[in-house]
């Protein structure tokens, strides 16, 4: 197995939303490249049986209006105006 | 009221009128007030007086007290999953399970403590301190049902609901001496409970007794059309075939039970339980089941994968804690970096490391090929066999701090569970023995799918001709 980098492990990071103090780098670093270690034997796969039939299907319901107490959903946001929720800018030419 | 007394038990006393629902919910307040300090099982105990007030006699459970895994919405009350990022968040609305429950008459009695986001075997990864083992307070009670299973293992309920992904229910009622359920996947609701691994994820009763289990089980079961993975199946009564004789069928003892890494402890409750069931009328057999050695390889792909997307959902823009910070993206960073936990964020990582497009073909999609070899190989034992039966758990209880920071060790102890959530067939773990050190011994059986009522029967059949199930840890008199 090759060595996880820092690198990628920091463009994981990023990937996932994410900042990692020093300490969780290190001990993430070192975690990650063993369970990356054991998955490996996934590689080494190889067998007779049959993959079994997917049982799984679609299931749709009626697409019906449902009344919600919206007052109720919005009071469990951290920010919001009248009945909208409040983030900051995504546009904005002065930060990145 | 003696302290460790059954569901059963209690609705006898309820409908005998030998004691009141308002009775029987300050005896447990009482036992929480003076025991959960030292476990930590509770994050919320829910006030009295408003407890009080929706006393009543209706339904199966006459009132009775229970506790809730805190990833379950119950309307209005906090549901944290055990994690900083929804430490104040308040369900909106009652999962099915909460809903069908509350029908046949449960006082929640407040939410149990858990690893985070139900990710972790030991209880050590909640955002709100680690639970204790009743058994043993130097000892992990198992996980992620953490509170659940040391809640009701010290009596502090008589029941509790937990959820499991790969042996979060299980692991734990072996270690604290339960009854746990895995149920069939879509058997029970998901809806209203929060995702870990959407594929896997079942809820799960945790009681002392077979029967009682079977009874909360009977409530929660029947097609959901809010849970579009729900089985379209009615309620089933579990406690009809609770008659004590032990089926006349094939048991195939799982081979890898007696693999090099299983405490030898384990082993002899365990061959002393395959006996007894022989001694009960059941026929032995040796079944192989070799895919099962790729198990936890599979459920680490498939889980984590699931976990990156689902948790993808926690930012801080809708629900939650937010931390605050000039643009949206920092936004988003700042609060998921401050609102997880370290288990949390590995798996994260690595679920999007196996769905990236350098390794998905190599991770996500092997594992997921390897899960249909799996479930074939479970149907193809059950052409040959009835039942199987393993351990639970390859070793009890171990100690707080021990497996940390290893995280293959401490999953190595899922080897037994996780190819059943991952074939999405039913098991049912109990105790089969103790340790020198007076810790519990759980085994499972495991059957086909939609199999519930067997695994019930023979459940009961082997516990009620059994004394396992009568011991309680001491010092909860």
């Amino acid at each position: 197995m090759t060595e996880f980098t820092r690198e990628e492990l920091l463009k994981l990071a990023k990937l996932s939303a994410v900042n990692l103090n020093e300490k969780e780098e290190e001990n993430l670093r070192g975690q990650l490249q063993k369970t990356l270690s054991y998955i490996e034997e996934l590689e080494s796969y190889s067998s007779t049986s049959e993959r079994s039939p997917e049982k799984n299907i679609n299931v749709s319901r009626e697409d019906k209006v449902v009344e919600k107490d919206s007052n109720k959903i919005l009071s469990q946001s951290p920010d919001t105006q009248d009945t909208y929720f409040v983030v900051p800018k995504i546009l904005d030419k002065n930060v990145g | 009221m003696k302290p460790f007394i059954t569901l059963k038990e209690l609705k006898d006393l309820l409908q005998k009128k030998e004691c009141s629902a308002e009775e029987v919910l300050n005896f447990y307040l009482a036992r929480i007030e003076k025991y959960n300090s030292k476990l930590n099982s509770f994050l919320e105990v829910f006030d009295k007086d408003e407890l009080k007030k929706k006393l009543n006699d209706k339904g199966i459970l006459l009132s009775i007290p229970g506790a809730m895994k805190n990833n379950i919405s119950i309307k209005d009350k906090i549901t944290s999953c055990g994690s900083t990022i929804l430490k104040n968040y308040k369900s909106t609305y009652d999962a099915t399970i909460t809903k069908r429950l509350r029908e046949e008459g449960a006082t929640f009695i407040g939410t149990t403590n858990m690893d985070e986001f139900a990710m972790g075997a030991s209880g050590e990864f909640s955002a709100f301190g680690p639970t204790k083992n009743p058994w043993d307070l130097e000892r992990v009670p198992g996980g992620s049902s953490s509170g659940s299973a040391s809640a009701v293992a010290a009596g502090l309920v008589p029941w509790a609901i937990g959820t499991e992904t790969g042996g979060s229910v299980r692991q734990p009622a072996a270690f604290c001496g339960l009854v746990g359920l895995y149920p069939t996947y879509g058997r029970f609701s998901r809806y209203g409970l929060v995702a870990y691994a959407s594929s896997t994820d079942q809820p799960g009763p945790l009681t002392k007794t077979v029967y009682d289990n079977a009874l909360i089980s009977t409530i929660l079961s029947g097609h959901d059309s809010k849970d579009s993975t729900s089985a379209p199946k009615p309620r089933v009564n579990f406690l009809k075939n609770l008659t004590g004789n032990f089926p006349g069928v094939t048991v195939g003892v799982i081979k890898d039970s007696f693999k090099e890494g299983v405490d030898e402890e384990v082993k002899s409750s365990f061959e002393k339980a395959i006996k007894h069931i022989e001694s009960l009328g059941g026929k032995i057999k040796e079944i192989d089941i070799p895919d099962m050695r790729y198990g936890i390889s599979v459920y680490f792909v498939l889980t984590y994968a699931e976990a990156a997307s689902n948790l993808s959902r926690f930012d801080g823009s809708l629900y939650g804690n937010r931390v605050d910070a000039k643009s949206l993206s920092d936004m988003y960073i700042k609060t998921r970096s401050e609102g997880f936990g370290s288990e949390v964020k590995r798996r994260i990582l690595l679920g999007n490391y196996v769905l990236s497009s350098a390794h998905k073909q190599a991770y996500y999609e092997r594992a997921n090929h390897i899960r249909g070899a799996i479930r074939a190989e479970f149907d193809e034992a059950f052409k040959g066999v009835d039942l199987l039966l393993s351990p639970t758990t390859s070793k009890p209880a171990f100690k707080i701090g021990e497996t940390v920071s290893d995280p293959i060790s401490m999953y190595l102890n899922d080897y037994f569970t996780s190819p059943m959530c991952i074939a999405g067939i039913p098991a049912i773990s109990l105790t089969c023995g103790y340790t020198k050190n007076n810790l519990p011994i759980g085994f499972q059986f495991v059957g086909p799918a939609f199999s519930e009522e067997l695994l019930y029967q023979s459940a009961y059949a082997f516990e009620q001709s059994t004394d396992f199930h009568l011991k309680n840890p001491v010092g909860y008199e």
